[in-house]
């Protein structure tokens, strides 16, 4: 199974990488193992002015973006991967399935979500209440949903993110009042570990059976590029 | 073309950015024409803007073709009359945006009523707009009140008004306004496809009582001025003119015809020709609506005498009347009468994301808490719906995911 080659970011993964200014995470998923993430528009103007927050992350962003590191999901690159996407999806089915969603939840994750399904990608977000939400009206889900901890237990399982910088990762999303899973509210990185099932995954530790994953909460496995 | 659409209107690129929860350089960007307007943000900025989502999207070079006069709304020229201000057209910006907000709301919980098409176009073709302008408005009064539950009793329906409003589909917003001039105003909002008539009215310093009259006063030029794009009702105006006339009688009869009149007279044992404060106050509380429509309609059902209605006009019933009713409070005397759990629920209907606070109209949050509880709708919906932060929703209202397993 050829790894995703996008990984669409909702706003709230991406404000907890951007808070502690880790985005560690998003450079091994680019360069080792060639996902590139990406956010939709909707993401992008969220990121611009959210909530409190404001204009707090626009100069990051915009490095980022800048950097290549994280890619705007336009027309272009949507209609780049219509090859590899589903029968039938569209720039045009897309935005009305966005619009249907945004029915239901925000912008960005309306706009995120719909583009998981379209293309048939998996997406970064840690809003779970409105996926409990989709799930109730019986939405599709992209498959799966990683959240911010899942890309973070996984650099940190890869060797590339250390136990202390994400240690602070955690320290500051406490610090700011941000969503953290229940195994390490009060526990640390390493002891939260052991508790944390992590939904992406090296395919070193694949079971022989794999199948692609198919509902949101199900773990991807990615292969190291072979550099070199 | 932006632009030209926030010239035309009266609006600033800060406050629409302000209001929509749009970075201002972002806004600023499209509004000069150097970036497009995503299409997921086209239908919520036409709607607020009040023109269609395609002139959003025309470049200015394909936009020249339109004069003026094409794309300025009709609401944005009524809002740019004398004495009205930016904070006049803040606020028509963002009821229009809550009437996109509730259409949205409603499709997604299937409670979407278009109920007041069929009670409108029947009053509009039964009504002989020939007769004078006050009996058209009686006339139309009669027949709403028919259509609705309000013909179903003879008692005050102040306590049913917003409901009833809500249930037909027509949208009731009261919100302090207090740099506002206007004290009602009547529009349509949502999209050319799916309209709804918004009716206004600033609760500064006016009481629930004049609140049911200015209401009614509104539906009533929803109905017979349904393309002027705005009917401006401003504080202290002179009501000469035949559209205010009409829409008067129109509310007075909805709200207190003969037998609502006769019934509460009886209930109270009143004496038309022995009333004093505490009789009348209790007449007005008795009927819900204020003293000056009150006696307007006695007076026209042959109860009261030319000159005892001037004698009665000067009488002051504020006192006897708080006496009698909660609804005669200031906010801040219910407040205090109420407690804490009161005063909590009010802070908890104030905006916090837009430029200036505004307290949002009880049965629109209402409608956004239950869609949320019923997990029809996720709280960083609500929460944009009620523009506030969704940490601030989810404190206010409760998380009732807090449980779930992730």
């Amino acid at each position: 199974m050829p790894n995703p080659s996008l990984l669409i970011c909702d706003s709230d993964v991406l404000v907890q990488l951007f808070l502690p200014n880790q985005l560690q995470p998003l450079k091994d998923l680019k360069t080792l193992y060639g996902v590139q993430p990406a956010i939709v528009q909707e993401v992008d103007l969220e990121m611009r002015w959210l909530g409190h927050y404001g204009a707090r992350f626009v100069h990051q962003l915009d490095k980022a973006l800048k950097s290549g590191l994280i890619v705007r999901l336009e027309n272009t690159l949507f209609q780049s991967l219509l090859g590899t996407a589903p029968v039938g999806a569209s720039w045009s089915n897309f935005q009305s399935l966005g619009a249907q969603y945004l029915g239901l939840s925000e912008k960005g994750e309306a706009y995120t979500h719909a583009a998981g399904v379209t293309l048939r990608l998996p997406v970064a977000s840690d809003d779970f209440r409105a996926i409990e939400v989709f799930e109730f009206q019986m939405k599709h889900l992209p498959a799966p949903v990683l959240r911010s901890f899942d890309l973070l237990a996984f650099s940190v399982e890869s060797g590339c993110l250390s136990l202390p910088d994400c240690e602070k990762v955690r320290s500051c999303l406490l610090k700011e009042k941000r969503w953290i899973p229940g195994c390490f509210r009060n526990s640390s990185i390493r002891d939260g570990m052991a508790n944390f099932s992590c939904r992406l995954r090296d395919s070193t530790e694949a079971p022989s059976d794999l199948k692609p994953p198919e509902r949101f909460s199900d773990t991807l496995f990615i292969d190291r590029l072979q550099l070199g | 073309m932006l632009q030209r659409i926030l010239d035309a209107a009266g609006v600033g690129v800060r406050t629409c950015a302000g209001l929509m929860a749009i970075n201002p350089d972002v806004f600023a960007a499209w509004a000069a024409g150097q970036e497009s307007i995503p299409e997921s943000l086209q239908p919520v900025l036409a709607a607020a803007l009040s023109v269609s989502p395609t002139m959003l999207s025309e470049t200015a070079k394909s936009g020249r073709r339109w004069s003026e006069a094409d794309i300025t709304p009709q609401i944005w020229f009524k809002f740019k009359g004398p004495g009205l201000t930016e904070s006049d057209r803040e606020f028509v910006l963002l009821i229009r945006m809550m009437g996109h907000y509730l259409n949205e709301l409603e499709e997604v919980t299937r409670q979407k009523s278009i109920q007041w098409k069929s009670i409108f176009e029947s009053i509009r073709n039964t009504v002989d707009i020939q007769a004078p302008v006050k009996e058209q408005g009686k006339a139309a009064a009669r027949l709403f009140r028919q259509a609705t539950a309000l013909g179903h009793g003879a008692t005050g329906s102040g306590e049913v008004l917003r409901g009833l409003l809500r249930a037909t589909g027509i949208l009731a917003v009261e919100i302090p306004a207090p740099e506002s001039v206007l004290e009602g105003c009547s529009f349509y909002v949502g999209s050319a496809n799916s309209p709804r008539p918004c009716v206004f009215a600033n609760s500064h310093h006016t009481t629930w009582f004049r609140r049911n009259a200015i209401l009614m006063h509104e539906v009533g030029h929803a109905i017979f001025e349904p393309f002027t794009g705005a009917t401006l009702d401003l504080i202290n105006a002179p009501q000469g003119e035949d559209i205010e006339i009409r829409a008067q009688s129109f509310a007075q009869e909805a709200l207190i015809p003969r037998e609502v009149i006769l019934h509460a007279a009886q209930s109270i044992g009143c004496k038309w020709n022995a009333l004093n404060a505490d009789s009348l106050a209790n007449l007005v509380a008795t009927t819900h609506v204020e003293l000056r429509t009150l006696l307007s309609a006695a007076h026209e059902e042959g109860f009261l005498g030319e000159a005892q209605l001037e004698e009665l006009k000067r009488i002051d019933i504020s006192n006897a009347l708080r006496g009698l009713s909660d609804h005669a409070l200031s906010t801040e005397e219910y407040l205090e009468k109420r407690g804490a759990e009161e005063r909590d629920w009010v802070g908890k209907r104030t905006t916090t994301l837009t430029a200036r606070p505004i307290r949002l109209p009880i049965g629109y949050v209402n409608a956004i808490v239950d869609a949320y509880r019923n997990r029809q709708i996720s709280p960083s919906k609500a929460a944009a719906y009620t523009m506030v932060d969704e940490t601030d929703f989810l404190d206010r209202f409760g998380d009732i995911y807090e449980e779930a397993n992730v």
